[in-house]
């Protein structure tokens, strides 16, 4: 269901949309949701991968919050370059635990 | 040996082609959840390793088990994550394996080993499973779809150089 809401946009900027989404063959409010809708997924991105990138989320969270699946966020991280949260600290105490463990068993 | 896996670490260990070798010595376990992320909506999406994962599923290479109850976890967790850790202890596995630090603070702070592709990678080379060359392959593809820090990658390439 739509809503409606009304915002004050600068007169350049709005005259440049209404040029825009006549080339695109698009009435105005069709083409402004499609910026809207747009820009709120790149933000909501944005926003979520400083929280994983700072380990606050995981990686399948991440994908859960931006509606996307875990392999189209593996993607999104390789296109923006965005390092693993992982150290090698962390990874050499996960051999620690493991190897520890294994020994107990044997 | 039963390891269970998250949805990004199988992932991972398809791209870097040593899934399939490694299923052949040790059993890989995967709850519902996973195989939904990991082959459900990646053939959704046509990922090609998603086919190559439904394989070894259907060739019951990577077992697909129900979780029997899920535990109220103190913390937030993605579905496939939560149920990987429950699995850990139905399945009564060695490990799980993990790619992200929260999923990891989260297996060190329930007491649950946890391991990541590289040293599964060590592994296979170690008990000749794969050769240097291929380790250092699989290196390679990791570097690049797993984005880690060139700390790691350098710290695995020596270890793997270093292997006889």
């Amino acid at each position: 269901m739509l809503s409606s809401t009304t915002l004050r946009i600068e007169h350049n900027v709005l005259e440049n949309v209404s040029k825009m989404a006549a080339t695109l063959h698009l009435d105005r409010g069709t083409f402004l949701r499609q910026l809207i809708m747009q820009a709120y997924e790149e933000r909501l991105l944005e926003l979520e991968i400083e929280n994983y990138k700072r380990g606050k989320i995981t990686l399948s969270e991440l994908a859960e919050k931006t509606n996307k699946t875990v392999w189209e966020i593996m993607d999104v991280l390789k296109q923006k370059k965005i390092q693993s949260n992982l150290t090698l600290k962390d990874i050499k105490e996960s051999s620690h635990l493991f190897y520890q463990r294994q020994s107990q068993a044997i | 040996m039963i390891i269970i896996s998250d949805s990004s670490s199988l992932i991972l260990l398809e791209k870097s082609e040593i899934l399939n070798k490694l299923t052949e010595k040790t059993k890989i376990i995967i709850p519902n959840k996973v195989y939904e992320e990991v082959v459900k909506e990646g053939l959704k999406k046509n990922y090609t390793d998603a086919i190559k994962i439904n394989n070894l599923v259907k060739n019951k290479r990577v077992i697909v088990k129900k979780i029997k109850k899920l535990r109220d976890f103190p913390i937030t967790l993605g579905e496939g994550e939560k149920e990987a850790l429950e699995l850990y202890y139905q399945e009564k596995a060695r490990a799980i394996i993990v790619d992200d630090k929260k999923a990891l603070n989260v297996c060190k702070a329930m007491n649950i080993p946890y391991i990541t592709v590289h040293i599964v990678l060590m592994d296979m080379l170690k008990e000749k499973m794969i050769n240097k060359q291929q380790a250092l392959d699989s290196l390679k593809i990791l570097d690049r779809e797993g984005r880690y820090s060139s700390d790691i990658i350098l710290h695995y390439y020596n270890q793997i150089s270093e292997v006889k």
